[in-house]
């Protein structure tokens, strides 16, 4: 069975850029608009990967790191942040809120399908 | 698989062409001498998004111009700048430029070049007026200019000579190189200096840095490598790889010792009941006298009877 990642950023453009993909790679993929749509689709299916975006309207990425990291379904559930930097005040950051690593942006769907392979396979 | 990105272009097109119409009435509702946290923060996100996507996609032109707003943005977000009427002017026409590039891109228009190299230094002069008001941050010539690129890893090291520049511009230029990375001054006699800068950048971005400030024909850039520590099994670092991880993978996630209690104990459970069954059928098997146990497939052992 394919396993599912739930793709969250506000970007419309990557949205798609990142599902057509990773489907192309044969994984099922969850889009998410913001962090508060990427937490309320989690609760509806536990994913096995999630990929965020840091800077969203409603919720942000560390916010949503947090929230997902406090439900019982995704304490084992691998989580990176998509990020345009990699200082190691973000990477910090990060990792406090519970994700378990970060893709710089940008990258190309090579380098995303080959990070995704490597986590869950 | 190779994936052709000029099919998500659309999609970007229409997604930047929104950000800048959301940008254009965000920055003419703003109140300057009150500008709402929340306000600012939604300006940045729609900088900060174009971007994202410009330079995922390769529009190099529009990455350039957001790459300056977004900064400018972020540290008048963070309160690290106050805003002005001018930010805001200088605001609306980086974002009627990006509009021109974007038309550019997805209508082949035409795009005024120049036009794009007054806004690109008009904002540049809001970084250098900024430095300007607070001269404490570049105090030494010889000192190291501190960023937030100080825990940075860097690939290269350039040094970059300078002739024909007086102290007030090589303090300019050591702040401005000092956004690509970590930059370190020296003068070398009346009017000549050295910069050596560690960066990810490239030399086409330190003349681009510099040429605001001073001609490039007084430029000179000599290039080496920086050594890497190699993080990843591929031999290449974090950063050549633009990913990372906190753990190794199979540390991840540690077995979970509650659980596999727990499956363990499964495990034994479904043994013991496997075995009660055995003698169960073997005993019903002998009744029916089959020669091969139905149940299981075994073929009978003549001592069950």
């Amino acid at each position: 069975m394919a396993k599912t990642i739930l793709a969250v950023d506000d970007s419309g453009s990557l949205r798609q850029m990142v599902a057509f993909s990773l489907k192309a790679a044969g994984y099922q993929v969850i889009e998410a608009v913001d962090g508060q749509d990427g937490l309320e689709k989690a609760k509806n299916q536990v994913v096995d990967l999630v990929l965020t975006d840091q800077n969203m309207p409603r919720m942000d990425g560390l916010t949503l790191i947090k929230s997902l990291r406090a439900l019982p379904t995704y304490q084992r559930v691998p989580i990176l942040m998509l990020t345009t930097e990699s200082s190691d005040d973000m990477k910090a950051k990060g990792r406090a809120a519970g994700a378990n690593g970060w893709l710089v942006k940008p990258f190309d769907p090579q380098k995303l399908t080959e990070v995704v392979k490597k986590v869950i396979g | 698989m190779t994936i052709d990105m000029s099919q998500f272009f659309q999609v970007f097109f229409d997604e930047a062409e929104e950000l800048l119409a959301e940008m254009e009435k965000l920055l003419l509702g703003v109140d300057v001498n009150s500008p709402d946290p929340e306000d600012l923060n939604a300006i940045f996100r729609t900088a900060h998004s174009i971007k994202g996507g410009a330079s995922t996609f390769g529009l190099a032109d529009m990455t350039e111009v957001t790459h300056i707003l977004e900064s400018l943005l972020d540290k008048i977000r963070k309160g690290e700048m106050a805003l002005t009427a001018e930010h805001v002017d200088a605001f609306l026409a980086a974002k009627d430029i990006l509009k021109m590039q974007l038309d550019g891109h997805r209508l082949g228009s035409a795009v005024d070049l120049d036009a794009v190299g007054d806004v690109r230094m008009l904002l540049q002069s809001f970084v250098q007026e900024e430095i300007k008001a607070k001269p404490t941050i570049v105090a030494d010539l010889s000192a190291h200019v501190k960023t937030h690129h100080e825990n940075e890893k860097f690939h290269h090291r350039f040094s970059v000579n300078f002739s024909a520049v007086g102290d007030e511009d090589l303090k300019l230029l050591t702040t401005e190189l000092s956004l690509l990375g970590a930059a370190k001054s020296e003068k070398r006699g009346s009017d000549s200096a050295l910069i050596v800068l560690e960066t990810n950048g490239s030399e086409d971005d330190i003349l681009a840095v510099c040429s605001f400030i001073l001609d490039v024909d007084k430029i000179t850039i000599e290039r080496e490598e920086i050594a890497q520590t190699i993080d990843d099994s591929s031999g290449k670092s974090e950063e050549e790889l633009g990913y990372g991880f906190f753990q190794p993978l199979d540390a991840m996630f540690p077995p979970d010792e509650h659980q596999d209690a727990q499956r363990e104990a499964k495990k034994s459970r479904g043994k013991n009941r496997s075995r009660s069954i055995s003698k169960r059928w073997k005993s019903r098997c002998k009744k029916r006298s089959r020669k091969t146990c139905w149940h299981s497939g075994i073929k009978h052992d003549s001592r069950w009877y």
